[in-house]
């Protein structure tokens, strides 16, 4: 292996206290080139089917791209690798940060965690030295406090990935949280970590990247630079608002969820919005590694400080709940961070139990329960009622530990599974379907749930980037979901972080590659990579009994359409057409399975 | 405007031809038809010299500034391919036709003896007097003509501010660009009630016919506007050269960057389409004169796109 990796494979059994350092497939290496594609061809080849994702069974990997560590733009990203305990899928979950560099130059380019500790541990790895440590006296703390004391206990300059007490209680959707406030967010990697009792990843090292053809990838770099410097988003939207500029966007679009997706139009959108934000409670840019971009945000309320809140963050705790307090946002926010679970699917599951209490869904006793515990009754534009909920899912206590189940589980609880806005059981994102007919598609398809990372069709949809295309429209669209599926399967498994592609096209994400490893890399053979990943990912979710049924989406996005805004009218009417032309455009045959021809071409048979 | 009369402007794109032309484009003929370009106010020294890196490194075809500039561009783009672009009377074209052919003949001789490559190195992008030329177009006629003598052979292209006039006009105004000796017509300066829109720049296409260039200008930023802009005003192959077709923008990188999208999947972009009223003069009212506005309105209502103007949802 010439560039971009370091061939080394730390493989620790908890179980056995035991850790054994094995070279890098260098063929696996070069099929799923690293990050998520590495890590889930590991998890394919480790995991027994049906086996439960809390056992100890079931590996955590954390793996890292070819590009971490290296000067590329947006480098910044780390994969965990999990069957997810919040759906059942297989989970690849992405952090941007600095722990991708952090581990990538311990000179490792992936770490598979199998087993289950008999008490609360911490890995330590300092270069050569990998170390497991009592943990007992962080076990509770949140993931700040832990941070601070891990650093303190082994290098000033170490990443830390830990979990907060909601990953150690089992919160489903629990994140694995690095450098305080990065989180690998969705689908429960937390509680998987949790679960092996598992505190904390702690790294240091001073290894750096190999890179085979210097000249070039500086060309390389130079080029992807230069595009990321002039595209319209990233050179400016995102810079100057973070994320949260998409809030005033998305809702002239009529596709901001509101209120458990009953309506597309939040009225009181600007008081959320980013620049709502940048005029109260921002107080600096934050960057992840090799990134000019810089689109994190520290913030201060009147009480507090902290990071974020993030756009889907900010719609999650806001607008899906009804809520206009962008401090009240905040706070919440940070109390997840700190906590340590997903503030998405957080945010839906509480929008979802509000619309169980004004429907009248709640036994009585439930009803009493959450008066009691709340102090004030769960109705959508409550901030209070946010603030509490969050604190009792972190805690995992009293109605917190029916929230901390996800939106699917408490819906179908109470009888009413058609208002979870869930797809596979992971709650959908910022962006109601309705309004956007590719992201519709992709939110069906996506192999970890509803997910907007996995192909981020908002892009030509909403923000014209590469181009505009008619959101209203089915045409064509399913071989646009398969290309953004393929090209951004490929883009977390180089460690970039997906907002590369507002201004990178296929090309310079091959350019990099092929300059970093020394090896020849085409976009062709780019995007085979990635669509070798998502079939991987599809033949783990056929192997776990996902089929066609659930490439769906929820009864409201198909069924009712939204009331107003400038998406009004629009339902989803054309899923199982759409469906029909994704399969076809992925050599799928109708019931969404890998043809055998199309296995062979993969070299997945 | 009875249904008899009504026109549907261009706002919707056979797929096929799309495919087309975006498998005939490469990074390097996309940027040949480029005038990179950058008219603002407070432009410094070091953005000028990002575009003429930009230029030189993809091969654009001209780097579009102020005059004021003509002290500096010529010397960072000697001894390449690129040719220095100057506004003349930008943005409203209201001077004398005297002081628009002094400052354009003042341009020409300044840029020469400062490049010291002689003549060919030039373009120069006049605006046209629009309120002249609705009550005379000979006014325009005689000023185009004054401009165009006085670049001494360098191409002339000319601003007419198509967002200003009718159907009517805009061919009109072609005509007597054509008429005068200009090289180019140039729907906009960027600064107009709205840009470059295929629907314009087919109707200034037909206008002056195989002959006369045509440059697209105004709000251009990707990939998929300029396919749709060559359909428009360059179906024809040989349509397609720096000679007869170009795209003024003020950002090539994300032109150029975006082209890479489209070459992944050509037909799926073209079929994925475009929500009509986007690229359509009509939706674009409110900065315009009540006259054009009632004009476009009642368009509108006739058109059969109009279900998305109903609750403006797109």
């Amino acid at each position: 292996m010439k560039g971009g990796y370091f061939g080394r494979v730390l493989w620790v059994d908890l179980t056995r206290r035991e850790a054994r350092v094995e070279p890098l497939d260098a063929q696996m290496a070069h099929d799923y080139i690293g990050g998520r594609g590495l890590g889930t061809r590991l998890l394919y080849d480790l995991l027994p089917p049906a086996t439960d994702p809390l056992s100890p069974a079931n590996p955590l990997i954390f793996a890292t791209g070819p590009l971490n560590g290296t000067a590329a733009p947006l480098s910044g990203r780390c994969e965990i690798v999990t069957r997810s305990p919040l759906t059942g899928t297989v989970l690849a979950s992405n952090s941007g940060g600095r722990f991708a560099v952090d581990l990538k130059q311990t000179g490792l380019d992936a770490l598979v965690i199998e087993g289950a500790a008999d008490a609360p541990c911490v890995l330590w790895i300092d270069g050569e030295a990998i170390e497991l440590r009592d943990a007992t006296h962080l076990w509770g703390l949140d993931t700040h406090q832990t941070t601070e004391r891990l650093l303190a206990e082994t290098h000033p300059r170490a990443g830390v990935a830990c979990i907060g007490p909601a990953g150690e209680r089992g919160v489903l959707y629990a994140s694995v949280m690095n450098d305080r406030d990065r989180a690998a967010g969705r689908g429960g990697a937390g509680a998987v970590m949790g679960a092996k009792r598992l505190k904390a990843v702690v790294v240091h090292g001073e290894g750096r990247t190999p890179i085979a053809d210097a000249a070039a990838f500086d060309a390389a770099r130079e080029e992807a630079r230069t595009a990321i410097g002039e595209a319209p988003v990233t050179k400016d939207a995102l810079k100057e608002f973070g994320t949260a500029v998409l809030v005033n966007l998305i809702n002239e679009y009529g596709g901001l969820p509101t209120r458990n997706f009953q309506e597309g139009f939040f009225p009181d959108a600007v008081s959320v919005s980013g620049e709502t934000m940048k005029e109260t409670i921002f107080e600096r840019s934050v960057a992840c590694a090799a990134c000019p971009v810089a689109c994190g945000r520290a913030t201060r309320t009147a009480r507090r400080s902290g990071e974020g809140p993030e756009y889907e963050t900010i719609w999650a705790l806001g607008p899906m709940c009804g809520v206009r307090d962008l401090e009240a946002v905040a706070e919440a926010n940070y109390v997840c961070n700190e906590m340590g679970f997903d503030t998405i699917t957080a945010g839906s599951t509480i929008a979802c139990a509000m619309e169980l209490w004004e429907r009248g869904a709640f036994d009585e006793a439930t009803r009493a329960q959450v008066r009691a515990e709340l102090g004030t009754e769960l109705r959508f534009g409550n901030a209070q009622a946010i603030l509490r909920c969050v604190e009792g899912i972190g805690r995992r206590e009293g109605f917190g530990a029916l929230l901390a189940e996800g939106s699917a589980r408490l819906a179908a609880r109470f009888g009413h599974p058609e208002l979870s806005m869930s797809v596979k059981g992971l709650e959908l994102p910022a962006y109601d379907p309705r309004a956007f007919r590719a992201m519709a598609l992709a939110f069906a398809t996506s192999p970890r749930g509803a997910c907007h990372l996995r192909a981020y069709m908002i892009g030509p949809e909403a923000m014209a980037t590469p181009g505009s295309i008619d959101r209203f429209s089915t045409a064509g669209k399913a071989a646009l979901v398969r290309l953004y599926q393929d090209l951004s399967a490929a883009i977390d498994s180089l460690g970039l972080c997906i907002f590369t592609c507002f201004a990178l096209n296929p090309d310079h994400y091959a350019h990099l590659l092929a300059a970093v490893t020394g090896e020849e890399w085409t976009t062709e053979a780019l995007l085979a990579a990635g669509e070798r990943i998502w079939n991987l990912e599809r033949l783990f979710n056929l192997r776990e009994g996902f089929s066609r049924q659930d490439d769906t989406l929820p009864w409201r996005i198909l069924h009712q359409a939204l009331p107003g805004g400038h998406s009004k009218a629009q339902a989803v009417t054309e899923l199982e057409a759409m469906l029909d032309a994704y399969y076809q455009a992925r050599g799928w045959d109708a019931a969404g399975r890998p043809t055998p021809s199309t296995l062979a071409r993969l070299g997945l048979a | 405007m009875s249904e008899e009369t009504f026109r549907l402007p261009l706002v919707t794109f056979p797929p096929d031809a799309l495919v087309e032309i975006v498998e005939w484009l490469t990074p390097a003929r996309l940027a040949s038809f480029l005038d990179v370009t950058d008219l603002k106010a407070d432009t410094q020294p070091p953005k000028i010299k990002k575009m003429v890196d930009w230029a030189t490194r993809y091969g654009c075809a001209s780097i579009c500034v102020n005059p004021v500039e003509v002290d500096t561009l010529p010397v960072l783009l000697r001894g390449t391919a690129v040719k220095e672009c100057y506004v003349v009377d930008f943005p409203l074209g209201k001077s004398p036709i005297a002081m628009k052919a002094a400052q354009a003949a003042q341009v020409v001789a300044q840029s020469r003896a400062v490049r010291g490559e002689g003549p060919g190195h030039v373009e120069l992008d006049m605006v046209i007097n629009v309120g002249r030329f609705k009550s005379d177009p000979s006014y325009a006629r005689d000023e185009i003509a004054a401009v165009v003598e006085a670049a001494d052979g360098e191409h002339v292209k000319v601003i007419i501010r198509s967002a200003e006039l009718t159907d009517a006009e805009i061919v009109s105004a072609c005509r007597v660009a054509q008429e005068a000796g200009a090289h180019f017509v140039k729907n906009s300066t960027g600064m107009d009630a709205f840009g470059a829109l295929p629907d314009h720049i087919r109707l200034m296409r037909d206008a002056v016919g195989p002959a006369m260039g045509v440059k697209a200008a105004g709000g251009i930023r990707d990939a998929i506007d300029v396919v749709r802009l060559i359909y428009a005003g360059a179906l024809s192959p040989e349509l397609r050269t720096p000679e007869r077709f170009r795209i003024g923008t003020s950002g090539p990188i994300a032109i150029l960057s975006s082209l890479g999208w489209l070459k992944q999947a050509p037909r799926a972009w073209a079929e994925a389409g475009v929500i009509p009223c986007t690229v359509c003069p009509s939706n674009y009212t409110a900065k315009q004169r009540r006259e054009l506005r009632e004009l476009y309105m009642q368009r509108c209502r006739l058109c059969p796109h109009r279900a998305y103007r109903k609750d403006k949802d797109f």
